[in-house]
């Protein structure tokens, strides 16, 4: 498994890779329920199953990255929206200065390739 | 259109379709099995669940009646199958949970007991099986009940089937299965002949339809083929036939017709039905958790009482089934008109093969996973069997009432037999015995027979008494039923038994003959010769044959089982009776011989051979004495002829003498 090289393994790691940095990127702009940051990816082009994203908001807010508060919402239940702490802030720079670094550099070397 | 129920979910009112609501119930099952492995399971159950409970609400509110089957599909692709989350899960931890990845495939294969409520019958062993072999539930079901049913049938102390549900029962971890693959039997409407039950089948199983077809409509053909043929395979062809055909109509009550695409998809076991459903559940179950330990043991209880009853009542069943068509010409004779022919066959239908029906049916829908009762058959079986009750009360009455009455004539016929024995031969010397293929029911068809215009049974029983004087004679006793003592009387003279007497041998009728207008009312004749005690009777092995009670026959013959023989009435008693002398001839192998024999006779013959070793002893003296007298006359002879030879000799020497002198004086 760790030998076998194919499209789908890659495809799903860069983007798995990629995913916990953009919903830290969403709810960095201010509190953000799930199903919203979902849509937004969606919107963006990247797919993911609120199965999925339900789990990984919940691994990030135990490792201290985020936090939630109950809203009111009109005629149901309170909703749980998230919010960034401090050390999630912390680790979303450390995160965007790694894509900033990744990015530049895969675009150079992309550049090259196109103007070949 | 599906029943709509009104549920409360994460305290929002929401109103769904029955099947919608089971296929969500399960789907938060998977979910919920899924996430228990989960570090924060419980925290993220609950948030899914809330997020659902959302997204079904704003469907409702965007204008929707009630949560559809199709609502539900698209949560589920919103929220994602658990086998999706996997992959997901692993590939984004990386290397550490690897190994757990690679193991995913095996951990699937394990074998366990299906947890989810609405896929199992009893404690989902066979469900589990199923998924372990990803072979159809129904399948391992009817195998299984097969197997116990054979063992049943076959008497083992203990039974396999059983045993092993029970052990993997107890064995088995219980857990909720992944990829369910459930399967629905329809009838198919869009391929059929009669009511689409074979192609449905095909369908279902991945078969052709027609080699469904066939089976069915062969050992129908066999049937129809063998009864107009001299074949003796009708038997197997009847029975194989008919239990087809009860198959087929039990399949076209219990299966619904498939209308819907939804309805072919589950046909053919298609995956959009990933958990389809097969239980209804009603709002009452949302707690089922709390209450269903209670209600399961009573459920249990019952279903041990219904199995025993199955062991007892269905046996039962069949076995009076099988004796009233083995008896059907009897019964036939006696259930005289039509009306008494009708509801007597009606009522030993109704009332036997019912039942058989009914759990026959009752099985097949459970293993179907039929699970609301039907209310309609439930009644339909019950009225019916109340109308069997009723036609065989009515029948059982009339018949009482024709036979109130009961009486006996005699009739005696003299022997004047010429010598010491006498023999009773059959009138018609030939014996026909049927041969049935599977088994000897030729006890219960020889002792009726029945042409196209008459009837004959063997209700003949004959007996041997001893006269108590020097006369020979015989007594024919008819015995009858009737109404009244009259119509009993008529009913007694109404069939025709003349026995012939040709000097020193009877010829009896092996039967009584009917015409067939009459019905059969007990009618019985028994025949006792009674002669002295110094004659012999021989009855021949052809006639004991052809009697009535020839399968209570001894070795020694049936006319001297103590069935026949009673002490007070002065009857034969088996080497108990004095004067008598009884033997068997075994050396003869036609006739079983009774010999009544005086011991004077046996006297007499001692004196008569006593006579003839004295006369052997006389002749032989005589012998000598002759041959004495023969070898003296011998001796005399040879004396004589001595004497004349030596006369002879002096008379020549005399002469020759004479001679001499006579030529000396010359």
């Amino acid at each position: 498994m760790s030998t076998a090289i194919n499209t789908d393994n890659i495809q799903s790691q860069m983007k798995k890779g990629l995913l916990e940095y953009c919903i830290l990127s969403i709810i960095g702009r201010g509190e953000a329920y799930p199903s919203d940051i979902a849509a937004e990816l969606k919107e963006a082009g990247m797919q993911i199953l609120e199965g999925t994203l339900y789990p990984l908001l919940t691994r990030l807010k135990n490792s201290g990255y985020l936090d939630y508060r109950w809203v009111e919402s009109t005629g149901g239940p309170p909703r749980k929206y998230f919010t960034m702490t401090d050390s999630g802030k912390e680790f979303y720079h450390q995160l965007d200065a790694t894509w900033t670094e990744i990015s530049s550099a895969v675009q150079k070397i992309i550049q090259k390739n196109q103007s070949n | 259109m599906e029943k709509i129920i009104q549920i409360n979910y994460q305290n929002r009112n929401i109103s769904i379709e029955e099947n919608a609501y089971t296929e969500f119930q399960q789907y938060e099952e998977e979910l919920k099995n899924y996430f228990s492995k989960e570090e924060s399971g419980d925290e993220i159950m609950t948030d899914l669940k809330n997020r659902m409970a959302e997204i079904l609400e704003e469907k409702l509110n965007a204008g929707s009646a009630a949560i559809t089957l199709e609502d539900i599909q698209q949560l589920k692709a919103n929220i994602g199958n658990p086998s999706d989350f996997d992959q997901d899960e692993h590939t984004s931890t990386s290397s550490t949970n690897e190994e757990s990845t690679k193991q995913a495939p095996f951990e699937k294969k394990r074998l366990f007991r299906n947890k989810f409520k609405n896929e199992r019958v009893i404690a989902g062993v066979c469900s589990g099986l199923a998924h372990y072999f990803s072979i159809d539930p129904i399948a391992v079901r009817i195998i299984f009940v097969l197997v116990t049913l054979f063992n049943m049938a076959s008497f083992f102390s203990f039974n396999l089937g059983i045993l092993t549900y029970i052990i993997l029962w107890v064995v088995l971890p219980q857990e909720y299965a992944k990829n369910n693959i459930s399967h629905k039997l329809f009838r198919n409407s869009k391929d059929k002949v009669v009511a689409g039950v074979c192609s449905g089948l095909a369908q279902f199983f991945n078969l052709e339809t027609w080699i469904i077809r066939s089976i069915f409509l062969v050992p129908l053909l066999i049937h129809i083929f063998a009864s107009h043929s001299p074949f003796k395979f009708h038997f197997l062809g009847t029975s194989l036939g008919s239990l087809m055909f009860v198959i087929y109509i039990v399949l076209w009550i219990i299966t619904p017709i498939a209308k819907s695409s939804t309805d072919f998809m589950l046909l053919k076991g298609e995956p959009i039905n990933l958990s389809t459903i097969q239980n209804p559940i009603s709002m009452q179950t949302v707690n089922r958790d709390a209450k269903s330990t209670t209600n399961s043991f009573f459920k249990y209880f019952a279903y041990l009482l219904i199995i025993v009853a199955l062991i007892v009542f269905i046996p039962t069943c069949f076995g009076f089934l099988f004796v009233s068509f083995l008896t059907f010409n009897i019964a036939n004779v006696i259930l005289h008109t039509a009306l008494l022919k009708t509801l007597g066959w009606l009522a030993i239908t109704l009332i036997f093969a019912l039942p058989i029906l009914a759990v026959l049916t009752w099985l097949i829908r459970k293993l179907a996973g039929f699970n609301r009762p039907s209310p309609v058959l439930r009644s339909m079986f019950f009225i019916l069997w109340i109308v069997g009750i009723f036609s065989g009360l009515f029948v059982a009455v009339s018949l009482i009432n024709n036979m109130k009455a009961f009486v006996k004539s005699d009739k005696t016929y003299n022997l004047n037999p010429t010598s010491d024995t006498l023999y009773v031969k059959p009138i018609n010397p030939t014996t026909t015995t049927s041969q049935n293929v599977f088994f000897d029911a030729s006890n219960f068809n020889d002792v009726i027979n029945v042409t196209t215009t008459d009837i004959d049974i063997k209700g003949v029983d004959l007996r041997c008494k001893a006269s108590g004087a020097d006369s020979a004679y015989m007594v024919v006793r008819r015995y009858s039923f009737g109404k009244n003592a009259e119509d009993a009387n008529q009913n007694a003279e109404v069939f025709s038994f003349e026995p012939r007497i040709e000097g020193n041998t009877i010829y009896l009728p092996n039967s009584i003959h009917f015409p067939k207008n009459r019905a059969y009312r007990g009618q019985n004749v028994r025949v006792t010769i009674y002669v002295p005690t110094t004659k012999t009777v021989i009855i021949s092995e052809d006639l004991k044959k052809q009697l009535k009670y020839r399968f209570n026959a001894n070795k020694r013959g049936f006319y001297v089982s103590s069935r026949d023989f009673d002490e007070d009435d002065d009857m034969i008693h088996f080497g108990k009776h004095k004067g008598f002398n009884i033997t068997i001839d075994e050396d003869d192998e036609n006739d079983d011989v009774i010999r009544m024999k005086d011991r004077e006779k046996a006297e007499i013959q001692e004196e008569i051979n006593e006579n003839i070793q004295d006369a052997n002893v006389e002749l032989e003296e005589a012998k000598r004495n002759l041959e004495d007298s023969k070898r003296e006359a011998q001796r005399q002879i040879e004396d004589a002829q001595k004497e004349l030879d030596r006369a002879q000799k002096e008379a020549q020497r005399k002469l020759d003498e004479a001679n001499r002198k006579l030529e000396s004086k010359k």
